[in-house]
């Protein structure tokens, strides 16, 4: 019961998880979080016939591509080398278009097109200033209830020959805009009051198009009913049909700059680690079967009589038990004598000695001394270890591994 | 899908593919190399193929089996043959593995050998099972290659098959006819091999060595001009009870065996032995309390009782209590009776315990003890001490051992009789103490 209970609850909690919404800006046109570009990525064949995505940088797409064609990229940054610059410059002037948006571009490109970029005040500049008509603009009084509700803002556009002329958009979306827009060849497309968020600037038979708001082209606004108009409206200032946009400039390339990249161009090299993964994938589907079952660790019974022995003796060393030991060592000496030689062992005398000896074909002189020695030992006076060393060992040269139980 | 599960890829075809990685590299620097070492590649590839095609043209390419004894016996050498046959029209090379059952722990049980088109072979081996019990053998894998020896097949025979361990009815056999022909002397087995000094004559038969001149024949040996014996019966349908100690004492191994085994072996052989003389067999096992009484008999079928008696033996290895046993001989045995008691004493002071209990059973039936030597200890006694401690544990190890004779001393001066014997020798030592108290016709 409690079981099915955790399980409803973890349920419960799994499924509040799952609708988060994942506010991260992410200019993907995988995405269908609300910053991504999914909507831009399905909208856009309404406007364009030919449309080419991929991740190449500037350089690459100018070095390909021949024809007069129209560039976009949606990102956080818009960052190109000067060398890319030059060349887009010249693709521009040969008649293509570049459609950027992004907060933030590197200033040597400002400085061409001759604008130059600020940073919306989020706390001030952005939160404050209320929506409002152009006219009532200077003679408009601030209220405290325009800062707690006002979210969102109107972007105007400038073109009147558009059907619509603003465009909604939360205030926080705003991060940058321009300024010192150089009025002769450039033109503001749109702006936040007085700030322009969308320039176009012309260059030889072609425009840059420049949106430092790439919130607008993001999936959340695409899909309301305010927020199409402002892709329409940004792209109905570029002619043509075909449209290349390039994600590298907020994605990058992903895994194809990898070292693997360098294996993989060139043939043997690829064949090398084609055998090898091959190989291992062969062996991870083969060789890991079972050749026969498994057996399971069964122990054997143990025999402790050893380290019983050892136990025992060990205790009797440590007391010191000389005289007892040496006793017990006769006994057993003594016993192998009368089973095994068939002697009396009450009276050790000359005849004893003389018959153990013919009968042991042992040294005469070690039998000698140890009849001596176990007479010592059994008139029970102390046993020093020099004795009971010489004793173990004169037993050890009688029985010299003759000696059973 | 079961072909692929009984693929394997070889060693070679391993290394093979390593090599050619290796080879590949090297194109990469000197590019020159590039189309032939390609070449090698798809040359491996199409050999490999065909190792498979080879392998797997013929359904059943290899046959096996492996076949055991019904029962296997406990503590000997047991055969095991398999059978291998090959149908493939060119030479196999192949890699056998059987699984063993579990209880013998061996995972290395690998065989190697080379089949010629359409030959037969057979590998043998030997188990020797130390656990009475079911044994459970696995598959015999068997795999097979080609000599490209690029991939592998494998084949599985005779699964899952269970044989049951049994007390050793090999012994059981080979006493059996020792004991039956007389010719143990011949394999210094048997010490008397006098069949009893009865005045029930049996037969006249010729002399042979051993014979105890003194019932020599004269008249028959005249007329047949050799040497002839008077042969006496035996005292026939005494009963032969064997008793069993299950207890604590009977759990130390030797060799794998425990010596509750070899006391269940040997009561095997001894039971058979008596029938065989026409004596009547029985079997009596106790632990905390008696578990197995099976009436002395030599009905046909006794022995098959007493080998189903032993096999089922389970013991808990409990602390003997032979006040128990006592009263169920003294209830349930009425005629004197061989007493062949196995069990062990390490010491006086556990033999003490049991002695009132022993002396009481005495009296009324002939005993024999049978206990064991600890062969363990021997190494102990026969190294020489280097040092005083070894010194000390040599000592303590002769103490034990002096002690063991002791024990037989004592109980032979209450008219018990005692085997001291080292469990390896259990059975023979038995069989030569019945033969000798059947010949000195002491019960």
């Amino acid at each position: 019961m409690i079981g099915i209970l955790l399980v409803i609850i973890l349920l419960t909690i799994g499924s509040v998880n799952t609708q988060q919404i994942n506010w991260t800006r992410m200019f993907y046109s995988q995405l269908k979080i609300p910053y991504g570009t999914y909507a831009l990525k399905e909208m856009l064949p309404d406007l364009f016939s030919d449309i080419e995505r991929n991740r190449n940088t500037i350089l690459e797409l100018t070095d390909t591509l021949q024809n007069p064609v129209n560039f976009l990229s949606v990102s956080e940054k818009f960052e190109i080398s000067d060398l890319e610059l030059n060349k887009i410059m010249e693709k521009v002037q040969e008649g293509s278009n570049l459609l950027v948006s992004a907060h933030y571009f590197n200033s040597s490109m400002l400085d061409t097109l001759g604008l130059d970029l600020d940073t919306a005040n989020v706390f001030f500049g952005n939160q404050i200033i209320p929506l409002m008509d152009e006219g009532t603009q200077s003679n408009y009084r601030f209220s405290i209830k325009d800062f707690l509700i006002r979210d969102t803002v109107h972007i105007r556009a400038t073109d009147r020959a558009f059907s619509k002329d603003y465009f909604v958009i939360k205030k926080r979306d705003i991060f940058t805009y321009f300024t010192d827009v150089n009025e002769t060849n450039t033109r503001v497309l749109a702006r936040y009051m007085d700030y322009p968020i969308l320039v176009s600037v012309s260059n030889g038979n072609g425009k840059f198009i420049i949106s430092s708001v790439p919130h607008l082209l993001s999936n959340i606004y695409l899909l309301q009913a305010d927020g199409y108009p402002f892709v329409s409206y940004m792209m109905s200032h570029v002619p043509g049909t075909k449209l290349v946009w390039t994600e590298f400039y907020e994605i990058g390339r992903g895994l194809s700059n990898s070292p693997l990249r360098y294996i993989l161009s060139q043939p043997a090299l690829k064949l090398a680690l084609y055998t090898v993964l091959g190989g291992l994938i062969l062996m991870a589907l083969f060789e890991i079967k079972r050749k026969q079952r498994p057996i399971p660790i069964v122990t054997p019974p143990r025999n402790d009589t050893l380290e019983f022995v050892q136990t025992i003796g060990n205790l009797y060393f440590e007391g010191g038990h000389h005289s007892s030991i040496a006793l017990k060592r006769a006994q057993f000496f003594l016993e192998y004598v009368r089973s095994h030689y068939y002697l009396e062992t009450r009276k050790m005398d000359d005849d004893f000695i003389k018959a153990l000896t013919r009968k042991s074909q042992s040294e005469k002189k070690i039998i000698e001394e140890l009849v001596k020695q176990i007479r010592y030992i059994n008139s029970a006076k102390p046993v020093s270890d020099e004795l009971l060393k010489r004793f173990s060992e004169n037993l050890d040269k009688f029985y010299d591994y003759k000696v059973t139980i | 899908m079961k072909g692929i599960l009984s693929l394997y890829f070889s060693q070679r075809f391993f290394n093979l593919l390593w090599l050619l990685c290796i080879l590949f590299v090297l194109a990469y620097l000197l590019p020159i190399l590039f189309p032939t070492i390609l070449f090698l590649l798809y040359g491996f590839i199409i050999f490999s193929l065909v190792d498979i095609i080879l392998l797997y043209r013929i359904r059943q390419g290899i046959f096996g089996t492996r076949s055991t004894p019904d029962k296997l016996s406990n503590g000997d050498e047991n055969p095991i043959t398999i059978h291998l046959e090959n149908f493939y029209p060119y030479k196999i090379t192949l890699k056998v593995i059987d699984e063993l059952p579990h209880q013998f722990q061996r995972r290395d049980l690998v065989m190697m050998l080379d089949l010629s088109p359409g030959e037969v072979k057979y590998i043998e081996y030997e188990l020797r099972p130390t656990k009475r019990g079911e044994y459970n053998f696995g598959a015999l894998n068997v795999f097979a290659r080609t000599q490209l020896g690029l991939c592998t097949r494998k084949f599985r025979f005779s699964q899952g098959k269970t044989v049951p361990v049994y007390p050793s009815y090999l012994q059981m056999r080979k006493y059996e006819l020792m004991a039956i022909s007389n010719n143990l002397t011949e394999l210094g087995i048997k010490k008397i091999r006098r069949i009893g000094h009865n005045m029930e004559f049996e037969q006249i038969k010729e002399y042979v060595q051993g014979d105890d001149f003194r019932t020599i024949n004269w008249k028959a040996t005249a007329r047949k001009a050799a040497l002839m014996v008077n042969n006496y019966q035996d005292e026939k349908s005494q009963q032969v009870y064997s008793l069993i100690d299950k207890g604590r004492v009977m759990q130390m191994p030797f060799n794998g065996l425990s010596l509750l085994d070899y006391a269940i072996n040997a009561s095997l052989v001894i039971s058979n032995i008596a029938i065989k003389k026409e004596d009547k067999a029985g079997l009596i096992t106790f632990q905390h309390r008696v578990g197995t009484v099976l009436p002395a008999s030599k009905r046909n079928n006794q022995m098959f009782l007493i080998q189903e008696a032993l096999y089922n033996q389970k013991t808990a290895f409990k602390e003997t209590d032979f006040s128990r046993l006592f009263s169920l001989v003294r209830n349930k045995l009425n005629h004197r009776s061989l007493l062949l008691l196995f069990t062990n004493f390490e010491s006086r002071v556990s033999l003490d315990r049991q002695l009132p209990f022993l002396i009481s059973l005495a009296k009324n039936h002939l005993v024999v003890l049978i206990f064991f030597e600890n062969t363990e200890m021997s190494s102990l006694i026969e190294d020489r001490a280097s040092s005083l401690r070894t010194m000390y544990h040599k000592a303590i190890a002769e103490k034990f051992a002096f002690e063991k004779k002791l024990i037989v001393r004592e109980l032979a001066s209450y008219g018990i009789h005692c085997i001291l014997t080292s469990p390896q020798d259990l059975t023979v030592n038995t069989i030569n103490k019945y033969l000798e108290l059947k010949a000195r016709g002491v019960f």
